[in-house]
Order: C-alpha cells, then sequence, then structure tokens
C-alpha cells in the first residue's frame, strides 16, 4: 500500500512538473526572447560564426537571440520525441513527412497553426507559400507544420560508367530494363570491379525494384514510412487511390519476372553475395572504382559525380520511371518546421522563421555561411570559396527554407545539371492527389509492425536474389503476410484513402 | 621446476599466447586500416599494413585541435571525479549490506537489484533527468547519469563478504564506529577489488558518449567520446542524407577506425596501473602490517 | 525474539543508524534515477499522445503487446534469447575463470601482462566497427578469408547465409569481447586467498593442479557464484548491439539470430511506438524476475551467503 501511494505521489510530482503555462499570444518585442531551435544532422565547424552572424541581424529586427541544436542522425529515432516529450526549450524543430511529422502531430507534439498567425507573424512566407503545400500538410483540416516554399523536385536513379559501356561496345542504355549486357560485360572484362556492389540499408532492393519498375506503373506504399512498408500501394496512373497487393496482376508477374532476373545476377555474380550484410553504399564503391553501378538520387549523387570527373570517369544517369516514364513527385511537405504545443514564444519564433525562410539576407547567410567568406557571387552563380569546409553546403540541416532564392552553384557537373533540368523539362515527374497521404495507425499499429518484420524477413532475400525458388518464396512470403494481418491493414488504409479523397474534393 | 609445473606453464602459454594474439591482432588490423586511404579500404579491404598510406582521417578528427584538448579534459575530470565518488559510495553501500547486525540487508539489497529488472523505458527516464532533476545541460548529468552500477555494488558486496565477519566485529568491540571501521580496515582490504570495479568504473565513463548526446546540448562541456560520434556522424550524414548533395570528399570508412584509435589512447595507460594491485597477498598485506 | 523485533522498524533503525545512513545516499539515487522513471511502466498499458504525457495518456489494454505474440516469432525469439545468453554466460565464465588461474599461477611476468592488457583491447572497438572488421574478413566476394581459402583450393564460406556458423561466431566475438572483464574480476578474487595456504600446500607436497583444484578452485566459487547469478538475472535481455550491428536485417538469418531485442527494434522502428516498446520490456522484465527470484532462491537454500539478495 504504501509503495502504491509512493507511486501516485511520485507520478503527482511529475505531472505537475510537466504542466508548463500556456501561451499566451500577446507580443510587442520589447522583451528579448532567445529562440532554441533543432535540426537534424550535426553542427557544421563554422556554425557559430553563423550563429553570431545571425543574432546581430535577429537583435536588430526582432529583439531575439537565437540557437541552433542538432538531433544526430544515429539519434534521431530515440531523441526527436524525447525533446518533444519533455516540452522544455524547444522553440521550433525541424519536420518532414519522412522526419516524424504525421506521427508527431497525431499524438499532440505540435501546436496547431492557423491561417490568421500566419498572416499576422509570416506575411512573407504566407505570401510565397501556395495553398496546395498548406493542404497537404493539414491534419484533419489543421495545420502543424511550415512546410518549405521549395519542394525538392527529384527522382531515384542509378548510375553507370559511361567510359567503360563505350569501350566493351554496348550501346546507350536509357532504362534499367536494358542493364544486363553492360553488368555482363563487367563481369568478364574488369575482374577487379563488381558489377553491382549493394548495401543493405540504401541499395537493397533497387536492383529488382528498378527493374520491375520498368514494366508496370509505380505502385506507392502508403506506409512506406514505417520501415519496409506493407507491400500495398497505389497506382500512380490511377486517381481513384484503389490500394493493390504487390501478390494483385499485372505486379505479380512484373515481380516474378523481375525476380527471376535478378536471381539469375545473383547466380552468375553480377550482384554481390552479401548486400543483407554490406555497410558500404554502391554511390561510394562506385565512385571508388570498385562498382559498375551506384544508386542514389538525382540530389545526393552530386559529390559522387564531382568525385568522379576528378577521377576521369564517365558518368551516366539512368532515372528510375515506371513503364509510361512518370514517378510520382514528393509532396511539398518533404521538409518544414514545426513548433512545438508548449512552446514559450511562439508569435516571435514564427516571426525569426519568417525571415530565416524568406528574407534573402538571413536565407543566404544559413545555407551558404558569410558573403566574402564561405562564398562569393560571380556571373550569376554561386562560387563556394574553401573556407566553405567549415560550414558545408546543405550540410546545416536548414533545408527548409526557400531554396529557390539561389542561384545555381558554380561547380555542378553538366550531368547534374541536365538531370535538374530533364526532371523539369521531360515531366518525369508527375502530381497525385495522394502525394501528401497519411495514415493513421493506431487502429492497426500491431498488424503494420508484424507485416514489416515479415516483409524484412522474407522480401529481401528475394529482392537481392538468393532465394532458391522466387515461386515457393513468393507464395509462402503470401501466406505469412496474410498471417501477420495484412488483410486489415489494406482495409483501414482503403478506409482513410476514401475518406482523405473525399475530404480533399 | 618440477614435471607438473613444467606442463601447467607450456599449457599457460599456449592458452594465453593464443588469447592474446586473437584479441591483439584486431587491433593490429584496427590501427593499421585507420591509415589506410578510403580507396584502399573499399576496394581491397582491410590491412595491417596500408598499401595506400593517408593521414586525412586523423587530419579530419585533429582539424581543431583546441576543442580535442578541452574534451579530453572534460573526460578526464569526469571520469577521475565520477569513479572516486562512484566507487567510495558503491562500496560503502555494499559494506552496509555484509554488515550481518543491518537486519535488512536483504531486503536493501533486493532494493537495488530490482531496479535492474524493472524500467520504464527511455522516455520517462529523460523526463525525469530533464523536467525534475533539471539537469539538461549540466555537468551532474555527465558525472550521476553512469555513477552507479548494481552489479558492481554487489560484486563489491561480494569480496568484502569474503573478509571474515571477526574483522569488522572485534573493532565494534574495541569501540571504533562503523564509518571508521569501513574506511579504516574494510577498504584497504579490499584494494584487488577496488582496483578492479574502480577500472570498470572509470572506463564506463571514458567510453559514455550516450549521457552527453541525451542531455548536453553545450558543446563546452562535451566529452572526448561525444565529440568523436558526432565527428562521425556528421560525416554519416554527408553519405547518408537523400536530400542532401554535400560537396565535401569524407574518408567514412577510415575514421571510423581512426576514431576507435583516438579515443582508445590514454586510457590503456590506467590498466598497468591497475595490474599493480593483482599482487598475491596484496589484500591480506594490509591487516598485517 | 519475533514479538521483540515486531515494532521494531525503529528500534532496528536506531541501533544501527550509521550504517542505515551510509546506504541512504545510493538508496537516493536509486529512488530518483530508478524509482522514479520507473513509474513509467503504466505506459506499456497506454496509448500514448504528448498532449497527456506518459502518465496520463490513455489505457488501452493490452494492445501494446499484441503485435509481439501475433508476429507468430513470440516463442522462438524468447527461446533464441535464453540459448544465446545461456551460451554467452557458460563460455564467458570458463575463459574468464581460465585465463584468470593461468595469469595467477604461472611464471613470465611479463609475458602475461602482455597477454591480459591485449584483453582488454577489444572492449574499445565497439560493434559497428566489429561488424565492418567481420565483413571485410569474411564476406563472400572479397573478404580476406575466402581469398585465403580459395588460394588453398577449398570452397568459399557464404557466412552471410549459413546461420549454422553464426552459433560458433557470435559466441566467439562475445567471449572475445568481454574476457579481459571476466578475468580481472575472478583474478581479484584469487588476490584474496592468503598465499600461506598455497605454501602449506607446497610443502605438503601437492602439484600445481592440485593447488588449484583444492585451493583456487573452491575459493572462487563464490565469486563465481554471485557472477553467474547476476548473469542469469538478465538471462532475457540480449546483446542488442551485437546483434543488431552484427546480423540487423539479414533474412536467411533471421530465424537462427534474432531476440527479443532485436525483433521488438525492427518492428517498431518506422512507428517508434514508445508504449509498444515499453510492453516489450515489460515481457523481459517479468521473464528475467521470475529466472532470477528461482535461482535466487535455489542459492539461498544452498547457502545464505551466496545469494544476491
Amino acid at each position: 500500500m504504501k509503495r502504491q501511494r509512493a507511486i501516485v505521489i511520485a507520478a503527482a510530482a511529475l505531472v505537475a512538473a510537466l504542466a508548463i503555462g500556456q501561451p499566451a499570444f500577446a507580443d510587442d518585442l520589447k522583451k528579448e526572447v532567445k529562440i532554441v531551435g533543432y535540426v537534424l544532422g550535426d553542427a557544421p565547424q563554422g556554425l557559430p560564426a553563423i550563429t553570431a552572424e545571425m543574432n546581430k541581424k535577429a537583435k536588430a529586427d526582432l529583439n531575439v537571440s537565437v540557437e541552433f541544436n542538432y538531433i544526430g542522425w544515429g539519434d534521431l529515432a530515440a531523441k526527436y520525441p524525447l525533446l518533444l516529450a519533455a516540452g522544455q526549450d524547444v522553440d521550433w524543430i525541424f519536420t518532414a513527412n519522412w522526419c516524424r511529422y504525421f506521427e508527431s502531430a497525431a499524438k499532440g507534439a505540435f501546436m496547431e497553426l492557423t491561417d490568421d498567425m500566419l498572416k499576422k507573424y509570416m506575411p512573407k512566407y504566407y505570401a510565397t507559400q501556395g495553398k496546395v503545400a498548406l493542404q497537404q500538410a493539414r491534419i484533419n483540416g489543421k495545420l502543424y507544420m511550415l512546410p518549405t516554399t521549395s519542394p525538392d523536385k527529384k527522382v531515384d536513379v542509378a548510375i553507370i560508367r559511361g567510359d567503360l559501356r563505350k569501350k566493351y561496345g554496348i550501346p546507350e542504355i536509357k532504362r534499367w530494363s536494358e542493364i544486363e549486357p553492360y553488368l555482363a560485360a563487367i563481369k568478364a572484362h574488369e575482374p577487379d570491379m563488381m558489377p553491382i556492389y549493394a548495401d543493405n540499408t540504401f541499395d537493397v532492393g533497387r536492383p529488382m525494384a528498378y527493374y520491375e519498375d520498368c514494366f508496370v506503373p509505380i505502385l506507392v506504399d502508403p506506409l512506406a514510412s514505417t520501415g519496409s512498408g506493407t507491400g500495398l500501394g497505389f497506382n500512380i496512373q490511377e486517381t481513384s487511390g484503389k490500394l493493390y497487393s504487390m501478390f494483385d496482376e499485372p505486379y505479380i508477374s512484373a515481380i516474378k519476372k523481375s525476380a527471376n532476373m535478378v536471381k539469375t545476377w545473383y547466380d552468375k555474380g553480377y550482384l554481390n553475395k552479401d548486400v543483407l550484410a554490406n555497410k558500404v553504399r554502391s554511390k561510394e564503391a562506385f565512385a571508388q572504382g570498385k562498382s559498375a553501378v551506384g544508386f542514389g538520387n538525382s540530389i545526393d549523387i552530386q559529390q559522387t559525380l564531382t568525385d568522379c570527373v576528378a577521377k576521369g570517369y564517365e558518368v551516366e544517369i539512368i532515372p528510375d520511371l515506371d513503364n509510361k516514364g512518370h514517378r510520382m513527385g514528393d509532396s511539398a511537405i518533404g521538409n518544414g518546421v514545426a513548433i512545438p504545443a508548449f512552446a514559450k514564444n511562439p508569435e516571435r519564433t514564427m516571426m525569426f522563421l519568417d525571415r530565416l525562410m524568406e528574407d534573402k539576407a538571413y536565407n543566404y547567410l544559413i545555407y551558404f555561411g558569410i558573403e566574402g567568406k564561405h562564398y562569393t557571387i560571380k556571373d550569376g552563380k554561386i562560387a563556394l570559396n574553401p573556407a566553405i569546409s567549415d560550414y558545408p553546403v546543405d550540410a546545416a540541416g536548414f533545408w527548409f527554407t526557400d531554396k529557390n532564392q539561389f542561384l545555381p552553384l558554380s561547380n555542378w557537373t553538366p550531368q547534374y545539371a541536365a538531370i535538374k533540368s530533364d526532371i523539369a523539362k521531360k515531366g518525369y515527374v508527375v502530381d497525385h492527389p495522394l502525394s501528401a497521404l497519411n495514415i493513421d495507425t493506431t487502429a492497426i499499429k500491431n498488424e503494420v509492425a508484424t507485416v514489416n518484420q515479415v516483409l524484412i524477413q522474407y522480401y529481401q532475400s528475394i529482392e537481392v536474389g538468393s532465394v532458391p525458388d522466387v515461386e515457393a518464396a513468393l507464395k509462402s512470403l503470401q501466406q505469412k503476410l496474410k498471417a501477420a494481418g495484412v488483410d486489415a491493414i489494406q482495409a483501414e488504409c482503403q478506409r482513410q484513402i476514401n475518406a482523405y479523397l473525399t475530404a480533399s474534393k | 621446476m618440477s614435471a607438473d609445473e613444467v606442463s601447467f606453464n607450456v599449457l599457460g602459454y599456449v592458452f594465453l599466447g593464443l588469447v592474446g594474439l586473437v584479441t591483439i591482432y584486431p587491433f593490429l588490423v584496427l590501427i593499421g586500416s585507420s591509415f589506410a586511404s578510403e580507396h584502399e579500404l573499399i576496394t581491397k579491404g582491410y590491412p595491417i599494413i596500408p598499401a595506400e598510406f593517408s593521414l586525412k582521417s586523423y587530419g579530419l578528427i585533429f582539424s581543431s585541435p583546441g576543442k580535442i584538448a578541452r574534451a579530453y579534459g572534460v573526460t578526464i575530470f569526469i571520469t577521475v571525479v565520477g569513479t572516486l565518488v562512484s566507487l567510495f559510495v558503491s562500496s560503502m553501500s555494499a559494506y552496509v549490506l555484509t554488515r550481518r547486525s543491518v537486519k535488512y540487508r536483504r531486503k536493501l539489497a533486493f532494493f537495488i537489484y530490482f531496479t535492474t529488472l524493472f524500467s520504464g523505458g527511455l522516455a520517462p527516464y529523460y523526463i525525469v533527468i530533464v523536467s525534475v532533476l533539471h539537469l539538461k545541460n549540466s555537468m551532474l548529468a555527465l558525472l550521476l547519469v553512469p555513477m552507479f552500477n548494481v552489479m558492481y555494488i554487489l560484486i563489491l558486496k561480494n569480496y568484502l563478504r569474503q573478509i571474515p565477519d571477526s574483522l569488522p566485529e572485534a573493532a565494534v568491540i574495541d569501540g571504533a564506529g562503523e564509518f571508521r571501521i569501513f574506511t579504516r580496515i574494510m577498504l584497504p582490504m579490499s584494494k584487488p577489488a577496488l582496483a578492479s570495479i574502480g577500472l570498470f568504473t572509470a572506463l564506463i565513463y571514458w567510453n559514455d558518449w550516450w549521457t552527453a548526446m541525451m542531455f548536453m546540448d553545450r558543446e563546452a562541456l562535451q566529452p572526448l567520446q561525444y565529440l568523436l560520434y558526432r565527428i562521425l556522424s556528421s560525416v554519416n550524414l554527408a553519405a547518408n542524407i537523400v536530400n542532401s548533395a554535400t560537396l565535401i570528399d569524407l574518408p567514412k570508412e577510415s575514421l571510423k577506425l581512426a576514431l576507435t584509435v583516438v579515443s582508445t589512447g590514454p586510457i590503456l595507460l590506467l590498466y598497468p596501473f591497475v595490474q599493480r594491485f593483482f599482487v598475491k597477498g596484496v589484500a591480506l598485506g594490509a591487516v598485517k602490517e | 525474539m519475533k514479538l521483540r523485533d515486531g515494532g521494531g522498524l525503529f528500534r532496528e533503525l536506531a541501533r544501527n543508524r550509521t550504517l542505515y545512513l551510509m546506504f541512504v545516499p545510493i538508496a537516493l539515487y536509486f529512488l530518483l534515477f530508478a524509482y522514479l522513471p520507473m513509474t513509467g511502466i503504466v505506459m506499456a498499458f497506454k496509448e500514448f499522445n504528448f498532449r497527456d504525457g506518459i502518465w496520463l495518456s490513455p489505457w488501452n489494454g493490452v494492445k501494446n503487446f499484441k503485435f509481439f505474440f501475433i508476429s507468430g516469432k513470440a516463442l522462438q525469439v524468447t527461446a533464441n534469447t535464453f540459448f544465446y545468453n545461456f551460451l554467452f554466460l557458460a563460455l564467458y565464465t570458463l575463459f574468464s575463470v581460465a585465463v584468470a588461474i593461468f595469469v595467477a599461477e604461472m611464471k613470465g611476468r611479463y609475458f602475461k601482462k602482455a597477454a591480459q592488457s591485449f584483453m582488454f583491447l577489444p572492449y574499445f572497438i565497439s560493434w559497428v566497427v566489429v561488424s565492418a572488421m567481420v565483413y571485410n574478413f569474411f564476406n563472400y566476394d572479397t573478404g580476406t578469408f575466402n581469398h585465403l581459402i580459395a588460394a588453398l583450393g577449398a570452397k568459399p564460406l557464404n557466412l552471410y547465409s549459413t546461420p549454422a556458423d553464426w552459433y560458433f561466431l557470435l559466441p566467439f566475438l562475445y567471449v572475445w569481447k568481454w574476457v579481459g572483464f571476466g578475468s580481472v574480476l575472478y583474478l581479484a578474487a584469487i588476490m584474496g586467498i592468503d598465499p600461506e595456504i598455497y605454501e602449506a600446500a607446497t610443502i605438503d607436497g601437492a602439484s600445481v593442479f592440485q593447488r588449484i583444484r583444492s585451493i583456487t578452485l573452491p575459493s572462487l566459487r563464490m565469486t563465481m557464484t554471485v557472477l553467474v547469478l547476476l548473469g542469469v538475472g538478465r538471462i532475457m535481455r540480449g546483446e542488442f548491439d551485437m546483434f543488431w550491428q552484427l546480423i540487423g536485417n539479414n533474412g536467411p538469418l533471421i530465424d537462427s539470430t534474432d531476440i527479443i531485442d532485436t525483433l521488438v527494434f525492427r518492428s517498431i522502428m518506422g512507428s517508434q511506438d514508445f508504449a509498444m516498446a515499453s510492453a516489450a520490456g515489460l515481457y523481459q522484465s517479468l521473464l528475467c524476475l521470475a529466472i532470477i527470484l528461482l535461482a535466487n532462491a535455489l542459492v539461498r537454500r544452498v547457502d545464505e551467503d551466496y545469494a544476491l539478495f
């Protein structure tokens, strides 16, 4: 009894400690406030200088001092929800559809932001931001996030060595389904290289998925962000939002065809045997001349492309597109920022964020550092100075600011510029009404967890080509998914999709 | 030497030799490979003697020597202070648990042991440290969070238990207070035990990056291991973030290895010091003097 | 006796007040740093939300436990966890004791000091780095090991798709990593033995082996019991980092190497549901509690001094 009472008292004390004052919406800039923000990654060496510069501006403009803290990549899963759960000293935090936006917002971690608040405290942002993006960020009609005004347009790609392709007389490769002769030539003539040297996190499954995509409309898994997904998806060429299972036609035929193809690659040694244990990404191995294929997306391969120029490799880019040459565009909520529910100075924070995201001086400072020191503007391009190494572009974690304000960089390789313009001009990327869909998994969380585990254990071996019998492995996977409750997930997701489509009409 | 001593020693040389070899070999590979170029590591694997010598990783780690020196300072401070306090309080509590006159000693032992069985998980722990105890960004967090380990207290209790009860009891009759008995008789008699548990505690402090990761945002108070951890994760960032096109060429693989070498360095000196206490009779000698 | 002690909580506290006072710091520490957060266990039965926090979120019965049991793997991973930890504990004890005895009894001061120092090195190599090294040494396509045995004309080893090999490799790596630690604990115990007993035995003509059997081993029994009991109390908690870094999501190996901690982590990797993790943790705690109470009671029956509590 005594012990029980002690626990109750302790819990009550905690609750009291947790109950923090409600925010009041009145602010006349008289009182100086400190605004603490959290972004992802790791503080660059040069950050203190940039913070000092930012403080000068912010103090003069808004009477605020700022502090930027970082959540390391390895700690994201553990630390992000804890910061919000403790609810202390966080004025704003990075968020995105791939960075716990829906989970956190649905569970009450973020403050609701109304149009009136945006108009009043963030006029520049509100004027720049399109209605669509704000609409996509809404959950049950309520907005908890300030999505970026410049969403990335990117496609997944594979890169190959054009110099070697030409050397062995292989014709140009436009689609991943035409890759086999190239892999065979590398295997036959380049003993020190692996045709594909894939890793177990990013690359795994890509050789097969890219192949499959060439023959069918791409399926988008509504729960892709929960780990390995569900094996369900909506077809990007249909607007009905009907969910297909990977075991429905035409998908199962395409999967069998691709799985068997990858299996022959595996057996012939075109694909490394230990994909599931390797932690070095193929694009890194590609840049070191070990892998003849690298996987990435049209943005993150930029470094690899630059490295390859230095090594004298000629790189060709193969985009991962479906049978009609499309893929779904990223939603606008791929980068953004949120204000925690218990934040103490939301209005001043919003005023600061308005400048940070949409005021050119703030934006350039936080993204490229100090003009003259870190970068100079020459011939309408941004030229990075050697000092940029203490404040690398993109590494500081402020991906939610308005990138449309930036001039092109002078060190983009021609291929990088080409794929950027291809995406814009050739219509690789298409919109879909469900691109910002989010599923509330509360009712099906046990099934989702189990299906996730089943797919990792049984589908990955099929994807890397190591199963002895593709047909049998797929059959057994289907049974295991059923047992894990995939039907319940399908029914619930379909229900939510239909409701979403109805609501957004 | 008699025949059985010869065979025992031969056996010993073979056995310890093998174990020693198996444990030193990977470390040699680690050191050698940390000096190899990224190209060599990815294309040819880990060498003991690198063919393509490179100091790039070490250059990256020591690119701001001031920071590293300060982080070493923080680490040494928390290791020394933390270990001393922990060792003293742990052995004091362990002593209480061994005294037969303490009626509730088994309940007390269970009281601390129970905490190894059940825990509320990370989230409540974080909230208690941050919102109730207000230890965020405080040096105290770095000292207190890793301070006590139930296992070590119970191991100390077991060592103290082996000292005959007659000793403290005789001292009680002579009129010595319990605290005095503990500091004057029990502590000197448990040198090997204190040395080994002290070593373990020091290693825990030395290697602890987790506490800083969770509770220390202030760079000036971050210990070495966390600084190194951050260097590694910032390089991983460059390699892993899908939205980023970072334009810096970083040696990711060799960095992992170089960081291990840098972080292991000085603490190795502690071991020979501890070994001094592993001489037969060192414990009993203390009483007999 | 009973009656006199009955109302005697205060009398007991008064009689041994110095001793109880000496225990206050540690008691306070565990109250604040362990028992207070432990109240968060209620989360295992709640549907967590940030608004209400851990202690006030609504109850949801045993829903958080369901995923673990509908996975069809509960029994398998529980058995694996037990099996690996049992094997680890047995081998770790065996090797630690052997190393300690050799170090204590053999000649060659510098040799054994060096060997013992080397044994500490693996402690500094994190599992991330161990896993990179194992991969480099053993991987199928480019690993050093396969180059070696290919040169000898043998069939290459396909470690990452052969579960059986891991039954050997995992315990090996565990012992490799921890033997330096364990041997120090046993060595400290040997150092507490009165050297005169050895001298007397030597004069009586006992051989080294006889001395070890009849003096050293018996005096290690208590330390061994305590260390094994401490190990038994954790037998349902897996060495997560080791399994995750070395094997992670490698499908063909999962059935034979998955432990409770890795299964839970993999299942809720995406959702990061606090409450589900808490539920799985509670399941492990209850198993550990039952096992340690049983083991401790058995030991106490033989000799009270050997028991943990």
